[in-house]
């Protein structure tokens, strides 16, 4: 049986997609976006956070760890060498205090849709069901399909949340067993996307068309991010591309915080904040993007 | 039909007018009456205790439920009457925000707790030196004698057994040391019928009955206690109307003038006559529920479908044009205060096991005798008034199912968003199938079974024909457990209170403890059944009550009052708490010392024993091990064993005192609290001393982490909701969780879902940590601020700190 890397199975999720649901975050994401909150998302292979300020240095997991990549010097918090580590998670079992967690790990299907049944009665009664989010989920093509096909023929309303980077073969083999894609548009204009997210937007907006095309399930995403995205002339391009390829419906998702902790509890540098005070405030870009007689809401 | 019979009897009337009611004045007046009973202290009113001293020296020699008629006779026809500007009229006391005192249970509170606060459903109460005189003269005489003394007596003559260790140790609390409530009267037949046409019944019936026989001795004796009181219920009515036109007749404002009079008719007419319009009809529902209260004021005496037998007078009065939507609610709002009113005190340990709570449960939804959704625009209003006033008594619940209309349900969350915990839900299939099982044996109609409400806080049975007659001791379930560990011996009373289960230490299988944990379990539910029996004949022989057996169904026909047979379908309570505590407990054990071995049975009595003080390492892996309410299906299984073992021992100890079959129930009131400080540290990581878990399949606060679904799954499965006569789970949210169309429709879908899966009770917090913590640093700010404890709300200030704590403590959702 194939497995995926899934880092987190959030239950009762009202936010992505409708009904109660249940999302399945998927790790790994071929995108660096600047705002990340979820950096433990970005790498497919799995991660150990470490939360210092939570550590009571008690050398638990120094003495744990079987590839003797944590040090602690004399008073002080200890030091993880990630090229030893290798994720293994002893030391986050062994932590007293919970400073130490595992983050990410290979499910096989059916364990994914014993969790994922247990709000059946929930989906049924919400019209909810399963979202693939990551993570980029179609980074684990083969896994997501299985996963989509499985929920499909066992009655689960699916959607895929996706930032469209990925071939159009995933989309169009994924599209029989989708009832609604969550479709991130960050920004449509290339030069800007490649600032922001480190990759160029070509592939993303041409699989977006073809899936218009086919008058598929869409809702346009766009993460919503002061100073960078939501300038009069950029919410304006997105009415006209939305209108232009019938895509009624519109989600703006203002951003909350950045998830700092968890940068360095990856070791990670923090990304450079550069959002600022410039462009429309949401409720100004839906009331302006409503006039392409989109359906608009804010998340 | 009763729609049909009300609507005769309406229109045939001519002459019914608008009610002279001053509604401009009305929302201050409510407002004044409600920052009243929040603000001042309560009283305990000392009239009735003069009449109980009087009465059981005047006719003593007669039989009880006789004397307790005259005594019932004495209060209504004696104590002080007066106005406060409610229309709608009937104070329990003499005295404004005044509480009685039922000592004819017990006692024993006179000489211990005087000196410390008393507390009450409204907090602090206050005792006139002239109450404390007639305090201590009423111990003199009820001492040895009351319920629980002579239950307690009785029970060591008959078994040899001084029972009162076990009380003591926190492993049962008895059920007769206090009032108690009734269940859900016949409110439609006074209603409907009036007293008068009830009197007249009762008196031919007596008349048939003579010359006396030896055979309808205890008959006759009780239709004379019916005819007494039911005459008494009616003067104190038209001693109302007299003190009205009195008042009325010295005013000189119009239209507070006008206003007395309207009160003046309105009681003579009702409750002899029967009601034809909505301000007669609650003004007679009034005067009956306020008498059932005096006759016995405890725990639980509910409304009952209040929406579904008023809404036929609403309707007719609608369509005639003598009231208004808006009139309708300010009456409510008016009776809302009444109920807010009413209070006992019966001392500090009663006080602690129920949080003063009254109990006065209104039922709405629900389906109406053919199946067909319940509903009434009646229920409406009731929301909406419980939206605007949010008190704590009357408390709503909703018995909910499939056919119920989605506005109605968006109603019903902008209550539960109000934060005052209400309504809650009931399952109404559960409380029907429920219904049909406990009487099967009795003939329970398909008709009577679907009249189901809330008898108090969680509890179900039918409206008008069932009461809560037989009340059978509380225990607490963690109890076996700490026995077990300690071969029987009860280390917080450091007495020998269980049978000797062998040293824990020597136990090889996690079966091997199970099963001493079972012996544990069956000696406590031995004992509490035998003093169940002896509790209930002393309630029977020393405290029958008159006026609520004649407000019940079953007591005039059957010629029986209500303690000893009469009602149609009596019913038991048998109150477990805790059972979330001992199954956290069980698992912890099961999977920390026999299955993974990771420490020893040895150790970890001596963390206990120790309150896990120095052992801290051995606590933090008791809070890690398996919890119940996040949805693991082994830990749920234990669980579910635990109940069913649990209700096995209920029922191999026979039906109840009544002689029919019981049912076991799992709910907490606030016993968990009054437990808690009885109950050493446990296995599942709980410190000594702390409150046990609310509820009955709720999480301990905090260790339900993944998620609502996941908490309300485990809650569904491990109680076997019909078998039981009640499930109990309290869920937190934050406010934020259910804002806006999305947070209703989440909560509807959570609400189906449990409904789906046989979840029977199930009731939703809606306030923040932060608020609650801020409310305890500056709780004048804060006095109208209502939670929900377990199965009813309260006023978050007025609660005992650990209540207070643990509230805080419950695992808050927010949305994901």
């Amino acid at each position: 049986m194939s497995t995926g890397m899934i880092y987190n199975i959030q239950r009762l999720s009202t936010k992505d997609g409708p009904g109660i649901r249940t999302v399945v975050f998927f790790k790994g994401c071929p995108l660096r976006c600047r705002w990340c909150c979820n950096p433990e998302s970005q790498r497919q292979e799995a991660e150990l956070l470490v939360f210092s300020a939570q550590c009571v240095q008690c050398g638990r997991c120094m003495n744990a760890c079987p590839r003797h990549a944590v040090s602690m010097p004399l008073g002080g918090t200890p030091r993880l060498d990630r090229s030893l580590c290798m994720a293994c998670g002893t030391c986050a079992d062994i932590c007293p205090v919970n400073a130490r967690e595992l983050c990410g790990r290979e499910m096989e299907l059916d364990e994914v849709m014993r969790v994922v049944k247990k709000d059946l009665v929930y989906y049924r009664n919400t019209g909810g069901g399963v979202t693939c989010s990551g993570g980029e989920a179609t980074v684990q093509s083969a896994f997501l399909l299985e996963l989509l096909e499985r929920c499909f023929y066992s009655g689960i309303h699916t959607a895929l949340e996706t930032c469209g980077f990925c071939a159009w073969e995933t989309l169009e083999k994924a599209l029989p067993f989708l009832n609604l894609i969550l479709y991130d548009v960050k920004h449509l204009e290339s030069g800007a996307h490649l600032e922001l997210t480190g990759a160029d937007n070509a592939r993303i907006l041409e699989n977006l068309k073809k899936l218009a095309a086919r008058s598929a399930p869409v809702i346009l995403r766009m993460p919503f991010i002061p100073g960078k995205n939501n300038s009069r002339e950029h919410i304006e391009q997105l009415g006209v591309f939305a209108a232009e390829h019938d895509l009624r419906d519109i989600h703006l998702i203002p951003l909350h915080g950045l998830g700092l902790a968890k940068y360095s509890a990856l070791d990670r540098p923090q990304p450079n904040d550069t959002r600022n005070e410039q462009g429309l405030a949401p409720r100004e870009a839906a009331d302006l993007l409503s006039l392409f007689s989109l359906n608009i809401s804010i998340i | 039909m009763l729609k049909e019979a009300v609507h005769h009897q309406a229109t045939g009337e001519k002459n019914l007018h608008a009610p002279n009611i001053n509604w401009e004045t009305a929302p201050q007046r409510i407002k004044e009456l409600r920052d009243f009973l929040l603000d001042a202290p309560q009283q305990l009113a000392p009239e009735r205790l003069e009449c109980l001293l009087e009465v059981y020296k005047e006719y003593r020699g007669e039989a009880p439920i006789y004397i307790r008629a005259k005594l019932f006779e004495k209060l209504l026809t004696t104590k002080p009457l007066f106005l406060d500007g409610n229309p709608i009229v009937g104070t329990m006391t003499g005295t404004r925000a005044g509480v009685y005192a039922y000592p004819e249970w017990n006692v024993a509170w006179i000489r211990n707790d005087l000196d410390r606060a008393m507390m009450s459903h409204l907090g602090e109460v206050k005792m006139p030196e002239s109450t404390r005189k007639l305090l201590e003269e009423t111990y003199e005489f009820w001492n040895g004698h009351t319920t629980i003394d002579r239950a307690n007596a009785l029970f060591e003559e008959l078994y040899g057994i001084d029972p009162r260790p076990l009380f003591r140790c926190g492993a049962m609390y008895d059920g007769c040391s206090h009032s108690e409530g009734l269940g859900v009267a016949d409110y439609p037949r006074v209603l409907n019928e009036g007293m008068g046409s009830i009197l007249k019944d009762v008196e031919e019936r007596l008349q048939r009955l003579l010359p006396p026989r030896e055979a309808n001795k205890n008959k006759i004796d009780f239709y004379r206690a019916a005819i007494i009181v039911l005459k008494a219920a009616i003067a104190m009515a038209n001693r109302y109307a007299d003190l009205a036109e009195e008042t009325a007749a010295k005013e000189t404002d119009p239209k507070v003038k006008a206003e007395l009079l309207d009160i003046a008719e309105v009681c003579r007419r009702v409750p002899e006559h029967p009601a034809r319009t909505l301000r007669e009809a609650m003004q007679s529902f009034w005067f009956v529920h306020l008498c059932l209260d005096i006759d016995q004021m405890g725990c639980a005496t509910s409304p009952g479908r209040y929406g579904l037998y008023m809404d036929p007078f609403y309707q007719n009065d609608l369509r005639e044009g003598r009231l208004t939507r808006e009139q309708a609610l300010t009456l409510l709002k008016f009776q809302w205060i009444r109920h807010l009113e009413v209070g006992h005190y019966q001392g500090q340990d009663y006080a602690l096991l129920l949080s003063g709570h009254t109990g006065q449960t209104i039922s709405i939804g629900g389906v109406t005798a053919d199946g067909q959704d319940a509903t009434t625009e009646m229920d409406e209003l009731l929301l909406e008034t419980q939206i605007a006033m949010k008190n704590v008594q009357p408390t709503l619940s909703l018995f909910y199912h499939r056919n119920m209309k989605e506005d109605f349900l968006n109603k019903v969350v902008e209550l539960i968003r109000c934060g005052t915990g209400q309504p809650q839900i009931m399952n109404n299939d559960v409380a029907i199938a429920r219904n049909l099982s406990r009487w099967s044996e009795n003939g329970i109609t398909l008709e009577d079974a679907r009249n189901v409400a809330n008898f108090g806080c969680v509890a179900t049975g039918v409206c008008g024909k069932s009461t809560l007659n037989h009340i059978e001791c509380i225990w607490n379930m963690a109890k076996p457990v700490e026995l077990a560990l300690n071969n029987g011996f009860d280390p917080v009373t450091k007495k020998q209170i269980g049978p000797q289960t062998g040293d824990p230490e020597s136990f090889e299988t996690f079966e091997d403890f199970y099963n001493a944990f079972k012996t544990q379990m069956d000696h406590i539910m031995h004992m509490n059944r035998l003093h169940s029996y002896i509790g209930n004949m002393m309630r029977d022989k020393v405290t029958p009550c008159p006026f609520r057996s004649v407000m019940i169904g079953g007591c005039i026909e059957r010629g029986d009052y209500e303690q000893a047979n009469g009602p149609y379908y009596p019913q038991s309570v048998s109150i477990s708490c805790a059972g979330i505590d001992a199954a956290n407990s069980l698992n912890a054990l099961r999977d920390l010392v026999y299955e993974r071995k990771k420490v020893s049975m040895k150790d970890l009595r001596k963390a206990l024993a120790a309150n896990f003080e120095g052992f801290e390492d051995i606590q933090k892996m008791c809070l890690n091990a398996p919890k119940h309410g996040n949805d693991d299906l082994k830990t749920d299984e234990l669980t579910r064993r635990m109940y069913a073992d649990a209700a096995d021992l209920y029922d191999f100890y026979g039906p109840d005192y009544a002689g029919r079959k019981g049912k076991f129930d799992a709910y907490s009131m606030s016993i968990h609290n009054y437990m808690g400080k009885l109950t050493g540290a446990l296995p599942s990581g709980r410190k000594g001393g702390v409150a046990l878990t609310d509820g009955s399949v709720s999480a301990t606060p905090g260790t339900d982490h993944e998620g609502v679904t996941a908490l309300v799954n485990s809650a569904a499965r491990v109680i076997d909701t019909v078998r039981f006569a009640s499930n109990h789970c309290n869920v937190k949210f934050h406010p934020s969780a259910l804002e806006g169309p999305d947070g209703a429709r989440m909560l509807l879908g959570i609400i189906r879902s449990y409904c789906d899966m046989g979840g029977s009770h199930i009731q939703f917090n809606c306030v923040s940590s932060d608020t609650l913590v801020d409310a305890q640093k500056h709780p004048e700010n804060y006095k109208d601020l209502v939670v929900r404890v377990a199965g009813f709300s309260a006023y978050f200030t007025r609660l005992d700190k650990g209540v207070q704590d643990e509230i805080i403590k419950r695992t808050e959702y927010k949305s994901a």
